[in-house]
């Protein structure tokens, strides 16, 4: 149940954020602030996956990416259902953030990105919160499994 | 176990959605904004071309001959004007006030 809480309540920070950025855009507002020498919020629509792979116009592909998308969020969620502890919870940050952004994809037809981090001229690739939560997820989840992998090579 | 994190990380790129690469590469190379805005744009200045009727112009010290070419509408309507002029009678008031004119 706290997993599917804690779902929730990241898709739903996710739609917020996304969904004020998409409405300043729409009242006439162009989404190009400067935040400070570190971070910028700029509205940039990505068609792709991450890292602005796969993006291309064709909408026989974009399709096919989506529902694959769909799959393995299907898969994701399945396998919180069987998993257990800390490993559930970073599986949850995963598709809290998977299904925001997949709620993009099948509405907007693309995922809103708007934090342009960068260090002086060199920009990163421009992300969301969803990819944030992503991210985290996935870091840890990597972590999780070099650690699992340390402590059985201990016991052996 | 490298198999696992590579499976993970491959998921990670499928289920998030960071910028377009080529609008984010070209920032990073550029350092420039796509869409700048034009307060500091300046008007170009127009290219220096030669007037149409330069060979014709007079050269310095020359004397000019000004031949006025009157054209077919012109005469006529200077004709059209003479003949008005002639066949419009002039009324008594008209000579009148002539005549005050002239005695001022």
């Amino acid at each position: 149940m706290k997993k599917i809480l804690l779902i929730l309540v990241l898709f739903l920070i996710d739609r917020f954020i996304k969904i004020y950025f998409i409405n300043l855009q729409l009242s006439g507002t162009e989404v190009d602030f400067y935040i400070n020498s570190f971070l910028n919020f700029y509205l940039v629509w990505n068609k792709g996956i991450g890292f602005g792979l796969a993006s291309m116009e064709t909408n026989i592909y974009y399709h096919m990416l989506t529902f694959l998308i769909v799959i393995i969020n299907v898969g994701l969620i399945i396998f919180l259902f069987k998993s257990k502890g800390f490993y559930s919870y970073l599986i949850a940050l995963v598709i809290g953030g998977s299904l925001g952004n997949m709620a993009d994809r099948l509405y907007y037809y693309a995922v809103p990105d708007f934090i342009d981090f960068h260090i002086g001229n060199y920009h990163w690739f421009i992300f969301n919160v969803a990819d944030i939560f992503i991210t985290v997820g996935i870091i840890g989840l990597v972590l999780a499994e070099l650690i699992n992998t340390n402590k059985e090579s201990k016991n052996v | 176990m490298f198999k696992k994190i590579i499976f993970i990380l491959i998921l990670g790129i499928f289920l998030s959605s960071c910028g377009d690469t080529l609008d984010s590469v070209k920032r990073g190379l550029t350092g420039a904004k796509a869409k700048s805005t034009d307060e500091f744009f300046i008007k170009k200045k127009d290219p220096l071309i030669l007037p149409p009727d330069f060979e014709n112009l007079p050269a310095p010290g020359e004397t000019v001959t000004v031949t006025e070419e009157v054209s077919d509408f012109e005469k006529s309507l200077e004709d059209s004007i003479e003949e008005t002029s002639t066949s419009t009678s002039t009324s008594s008031t008209e000579e009148s006030i002539l005549r005050k004119i002239k005695s001022k």
